[in-house]
């Protein structure tokens, strides 16, 4: 296998192109010419890492995982921490998503960002990103995941806050970063976890790599059989890690905001790949998640309620893009789901459809955003079909694949989703069989999801009327997404993409079409996937018996698709327009979602009056109100009393000090036994 | 010398040392706040010579016992060391503020 | 019995020391000079300590009958004490023009400040302890007030004075208890006098651990003894704060890990003791930065905080013995370079007699001078302990001792709150990348600052990426 070591090329290459447009890149991106240079040297390294990955998948023996030989590191007595990858289907499918859509991206990026300034600061992140990202899905161990995990989580941070002029990207991308923190908290105490737990392990002689996957896979199933309470815990930790990452309600606050980064990011990072890292950590540990019902059982349920959330706020949305935002915190959730249930590779293969027909949208909305001067309000939209006619082709094929239309890729991941819940015989709790209640919900949010969806194509592409020759100037100057770019008014005229930017969006159609359809005829993705699982693993079958799967599903995207034609055929109605006051009192609501993320953010920065007030339009009354008080005015209460004796007053700290010095020297006598 | 026992140095030596302690907190002029430190000081130098020569005198114990002293020798020349910086900064205030009360000193709180 | 002195160890501190002797000559002979060789005799006299330094490697040695302990914690302490001397010495003429402090004073009392700082790594005798605090700590409290014209660095420099002498007077009082439990002033005799000792001697030195730890903690701003750092921090001038936060604390830190070390012997409570400091510390430190704008403030707090990391590593050797130093000494490497990176930032914005105060005047930085804004964000990276930078492998060192000494309750604590330390290290860098409020100009650096900001940031990034080859060289493999 001596093939396998050019993986060390694919991770090299984004970090050869991060410090060649970090460092050469200022010079070049002056001219016309030096932009498509950087952008074609942008481009390349991740074509061939994606080359290089495609080649290694086709030699890849299924059944075999290979570690990739190490460099030291981390060398201590009793720990070892090298530079060592691991090469299996799951770490190679994720590679070739995030080198396959990466490339695709990057590609149209060079379109997309032609009149931005800080041409190779983009894309050296970017690079970057890319880099941090295989450094998360290809480590053989615990620790490099988290280094990765880290390094996305920094890259996501500076390409949310690209345009960091605007206050509002500024304050986007430290939201990002901060509700993160609350994830990599439950991670690293997750990782801290396991590794002690090995660490402790009787049965471990001599062996010091106690964070790689290798030894953790051999030790762990046994230490988590004996210990059912400290699998949960485990297991619930990392799941926090992953709900951060994942954005999963109560932590999906910062994705929506999120959107504020350039639409190309949106894409890459918070559609396609960053985000299902917290289902790769949830496949890459299923072991953890194997070893507790309870912890599955929460997964589920967070990841159904999730979906459900999500979806309903979709409808009060009228930024095209908060749109795909919540709709993909929405298809999280779905994976979220299949990961509970127990089926461990039907998440990551939503993640992989996912990836296609999300990352489509996501290039289809930012063609359309980039067609209307950056004007992002779809009700600003309307009958774009005849002048964007390859973005509508493509972003049609998208939007069928999100429904759930048979034959296309969303299709065939969602159904085994909601047939592996379905099946519920591994999320349960006590008597609730949690799996077969989210099962349920997801096919209500799947009819709900080809709904809004439906919503967002007819009123950017359908409709009577060409909504932005209504426009007056003074109206166009609010809510606008200016980047030196002229205002879309009356004569405006929409232009159809750049070549760089069209082959994107026909690849991915491609693959969002049929996709699905190859990965899942005869069971390829199943047998692929459940090679990389180490360990015993409950069946868990995909098509329950007694229950008419297949129709259910057609039946649910169908009715949804057919719902959303009758409600906005007729363009945009009165109640869901321009003046809000007409809007129904849930929409608005949905809008505010339920007047969540204001209460956390008030509650957060302490400011009580508006975080009463908030708490008083907010949804849950008592269970948010009494958490997020307590713990706001816990700390204000604990600054208070600090910083009451900060007096200013050499006499004042004096007595502080003498307080200390004699209850340090009371405990000290007492607990040392007194002499005796 | 004979007379009075180690536990009466040490006692006397506690009592200058709490004497100095609660100088430091009750008094406001720096000039008496840093004498209370000096009697404080002056405490520690008593204990050390108590402990010196009641414990650890005579030819036996002539490394232990010159450790005391030593140490005595040391906190005089650290001790005077302080009171230069010391009335050093008190005179540089005095000639910005005209006022060297320590409870007017409080511009840096919080 | 003359003893003979083994000169390769306290070479360096005689250098410095010497050093700063032939600088305070040069002042008075050329005064405040255009040509500044007061500065330049500095730089020179510790770029041979540190040369020296880096070239004795060597053993573990006990010299001048155990006065001198040179330990691998030791070498590398004193080798961060000399280097942030340096950087402070070659970045403080830019800052004291600005300010317009005219005191070329200042380099020799550096020196001598950097000497207390060297003596008290290398020690476990409580006299030479003593010693090397008080040199620290007196040129430290000349420096406070170094701004004679500035009302508040007056203020600052009598609370340190008064709050340092109050604290030493306990220090003191706690060396008499040990020597009259023992007879010796070198803390690894305990040991045996604990164990064969007779009851009262155990309550004195019950007592020495108490009255001990109030001075060291003291020195470490190790709540309840901590609350001097913000008002001190403050008021002194920033490139005094630059090495009173640095160079001056790895002292106290060393010798907080020594003293543990030898005191862990009288038992669990030595442990627990510093375990209640830690918490404390902690707690204090990231509740109270997260309510600051001040920006000296808020690094003031944030070293309380990191002071209590730094109790989490005695504790866990309090407990279990024999633990290895590369923890703190990690952590300490990561914690002196971050922390001189922010202040040489802070510094190189001072300008006509202003300089960043509260974390507003940070606004625009990134348009001002991309080099500092994004060197900024790889040293809030470091102090957040975000991966991979060497704030990160630091605390899960210190956090793998905890573990190896059962004490996981604190490992949890201490994971805790670096969280909190995201939202208030974040402030800054939100500051950095807001849009520029009044004063927009580009920033220019000289090369000393260009220089000094390079090396902190390699420092920082290169400390994980060299992890091996770096301790390989230090000699703890």
């Amino acid at each position: 296998m001596e093939g396998n070591s050019l993986i060390w090329l694919t991770l090299g290459l984004p970090i050869l192109g991060f410090l060649f447009q970090g460092i050469c890149g200022r010079f070049l991106d002056k001219t016309a010419s030096g932009k498509k240079l950087m952008g074609l040297l942008a481009v390349a390294p991740i074509a061939i890492a994606f080359v290089i990955g495609a080649l290694i998948t086709k030699s890849l023996d299924p059944a075999k995982a290979v570690v990739v030989s190490s460099i030291p590191w981390i060398e201590l007595k009793g720990l070892s921490i090298p530079f060592e990858l691991r090469i299996d289907t799951l770490s190679m499918t994720m590679v070739l998503i995030i080198t396959g859509i990466g490339a695709l991206i990057h590609l149209y990026a060079t379109g997309y960002m032609a009149e931005e300034k800080d041409y190779s600061r983009f894309f050296a992140y970017l690079n970057l990103f890319i880099a941090a990202m295989l450094i998360l899905v290809l480590g053989n161990n615990l620790m490099m995941l988290f280094i990765g995990w880290e390094g996305v989580g920094l890259c996501s941070y500076l390409l949310i806050g690209f345009w960091y002029e605007d206050v509002a990207n500024a304050k986007a991308a430290n939201k990002a970063f901060i509700v993160n923190r609350v994830g990599d908290w439950g991670l690293t105490l997750g990782l801290l976890l396991i590794a002690t737990l090995v660490a402790t392990s009787a049965e471990i002689q001599g062996e010091t790599r106690l964070f790689s996957y290798d030894v953790v896979f051999q030790h762990l199933p046994k230490i988590l059989a004996a210990n059912p309470g400290v699998a949960t815990a485990a297991a619930l930790l990392l799941f926090v890690g992953a709900c951060g990452k994942s954005a999963q309600f109560p932590l999906y606050l910062w994705l929506p905001d999120a959107m504020a980064g350039p639409t190309p990011v949106s894409a890459l990072i918070h559609a396609a790949t960053m985000v299902t890292s917290g289902v790769v950590l949830m496949n890459r540990m299923s072991m953890v998640f194997e070893a507790s019902a309870v912890a599955s059982a929460v997964v589920c349920a967070v990841g159904a309620f999730t979906a459900l959330f999500a979806a309903i706020i979709a409808f009060g949305q009228t930024d095209i893009k908060k749109v795909l935002a919540y709709s993909t915190v929405s298809q999280l959730g779905f994976m979220f789901v299949a990961c509970g249930a127990g089926a461990y590779w039907v998440g990551m293969f939503h993640v992989t459809t996912h990836a296609f027909f999300k990352a489509l949208l996501f290039l289809g909305s930012g063609a359309v955003i980039h067609a209307m001067a950056h004007e992002q309000d779809m009700r600003n939209y309307g009958k774009l079909a005849k002048y964007l006619p390859v973005t509508f082709g493509t972003m049609m094929i998208g939007y069928l694949a999100i429904a759930g239309v048979p034959g296309l890729s969303g299709f065939y991941s969602k159904e085994e989703v909601i047939g592996s819940a379905l099946a519920g015989n591994h999320a349960i709790a006590g008597a609730l069989e949690v799996g077969k209640w989210s099962g349920w919900i997801c096919l209500v949010v799947a009819a709900l999801t080809a709904m809004y969806m439906t919503r967002m194509m007819w009123l950017t592409f359908f409709g009577n009327e060409e909504q932005w020759r209504k426009i007056e100037p003074h109206h166009a100057a609010e809510g606008e997404d200016d980047h030196g770019h002229h205002h879309l008014d009356a004569t405006h005229k929409p232009h159809e993409v750049p070549f760089s930017m069209a082959i994107p969006l026909v690849a991915l159609a491609a693959l969002s079409l049929l996709g699905g359809w190859f990965l899942a005829s005869g069971g390829r993705f199943e047998h692929w996937l459940m090679a990389s699982h180490v360990g015993p693993l409950t069946e868990v079958p995909t098509h329950p018996e007694g229950i008419p799967l297949m129709a259910l599903s057609v039946g649910a995207a169908v009715l949804g698709i057919c719902a959303g034609i009758a409600v906005y055929m007729k363009g945009l109605p009165a109640k869901e327009g321009w003046d809000e006051s007409k809007w129904s009192a849930f929409r608005l609501r949905a809008r505010d979602q339920f007047g969540y993320d204001s209460l956390v953010v008030n509650s957060v920065t302490s400011d009580s009056a508006a975080f009463s007030a908030s708490a008083n339009t907010g949804f849950d009354h008592g269970v948010i109100e009494g958490l997020g008080e307590g713990a706001g005015s816990a700390t204000s209460w604990l600054g208070g009393i600090f910083n009451s004796v900060q007096t200013g007053l050499v006499r004042m700290y004096a007595s502080i000090m003498l307080i200390g010095v004699v209850v340090l020297v009371l405990y000290v006598v007492i607990s040392s036994g007194g002499g005796k | 010398m004979n007379g009075v026992p180690l536990a009466g140095f040490i006692g006397l030596s506690m009592f200058m040392f709490i004497t100095g302690v609660v100088g430091v907190i009750i008094r406001r002029n720096p000039i008496v706040i840093f004498m209370c430190i000096e009697l404080m000081l002056n405490a520690v130098n008593l204990a050390f010579l108590a402990f010196a020569r009641y414990k650890f005198s005579g030819l036996a114990n002539v490394n232990q016992g010159a450790a005391g002293q030593m140490m005595v020798v040391f906190v005089m020349a650290v001790a005077a060391a302080e009171v230069a910086v010391g009335l050093g900064i008190i005179m540089a205030i005095y000639r910005l503020k005209e006022n060297i009360d320590v409870d007017e000193l409080n511009l840096l709180k919080g | 019995m003359i003893p003979t002195i083994d000169w390769g160890v306290i070479g360096p501190v005689a250098i410095v020391a010497v050093t700063g002797m032939i600088a305070l000559i040069v002042h008075m002979i050329t005064g405040n000079s255009e040509k500044n060789f007061t500065q330049k005799v500095t730089v020179f006299g510790l770029l041979i300590a540190l040369t020296s330094l880096l070239a004795a490697g060597g053993s573990e040695r006990f010299v001048l009958q155990e006065m001198v302990v040179m330990d691998r914690l030791g070498s590398v302490g004193q080798l961060l004490t000399v280097f942030s001397a340096l950087i402070v010495a070659l970045v403080s003429p830019a800052y004291l023009e600005a300010k317009r402090i005219k005191l070329g004073e200042f380099y020799p009392m550096l020196a001598w400040a950097t000497v207390g700082g060297m003596i008290v790594c290398c020690t476990r005798n409580l006299l030479v302890l003593f010693v090397g605090i008080e040199i620290l700590s007196i040129s430290l409290y000349v420096l406070a007030g170094l701004h004679r014209t500035s009302k508040k660095s007056e203020e600052s420099a009598i609370k340190y004075f008064l709050l340092g002498a109050f604290a030493t007077g306990f220090l003191l009082y706690g060396i008499a208890m040990f020597y009259g439990a023992t007879g010796s002033l070198n803390m690894s005799t305990l040991v045996s006098y604990w164990l064969h000792g007779a009851p009262e001697n155990k309550i004195l030195l019950s007592l020495s651990f108490a009255l001990i730890a109030v001075g060291i903690g003291f020195k470490c701003s190790l709540a309840p003894f901590h609350q001097w750092t913000p008002d001190v921090y403050e008021g002194a001038p920033t490139n005094v704060v630059a090495f009173m936060a640095t160079g001056g604390k790895v002292g106290a830190f060393v010798a907080l890990w020594n003293f543990a070390d030898s005191f862990g012997h009288a038992g669990r409570f030595v442990g627990m003791t510093i375990a209640t400091l830690a918490v404390l510390s902690m707690l204090v430190g990231n509740v109270l930065a997260m309510a600051q704008k001040n920006i000296k403030r808020l690094l003031a707090y944030s070293s309380i905080a990191n002071a209590g990391y730094v109790a989490v590593a005695a504790a866990s050797v309090a407990i279990a013995f024999r633990l290895n130093h590369i923890a703190l000494i990690f952590f300490l490497f990561g914690y002196v370079l971050t922390s001189l990176g922010v202040f040489v930032v802070v510094l190189a914005m001072a300008k006509d007699g202003e300089e960043p105060m509260s974390l507003d005047d940070l606004k625009g930085l990134a348009s001002r001078s991309p080099i500092l804004a994004y060197s900024l964000v790889v040293f809030v990276l470091s102090l957040i302990g975000l991966g991979p930078v060497s704030g990160f492998l630091g605390k899960l060192f210190i956090l793998k001792d905890a573990l190896t000494a059962n004490l996981a309750w604190l490992a949890v604590v201490m994971v805790l709150n670096s969280i909190f330390g995201a939202f208030y290290y974040f402030g800054m860098l939100r500051s950095a990348f807001a849009p520029a409020e009044g004063d927009a100009r580009p920033i220019s650096l000289s090369i000393p600052q260009t220089f000094s900001l390079s090396v902190c940031v390699v420092g920082v990034i290169g400390a994980v990426v060299f992890y091996a080859p770096l301790l390989a060289h230090l000699g703890l493999r």
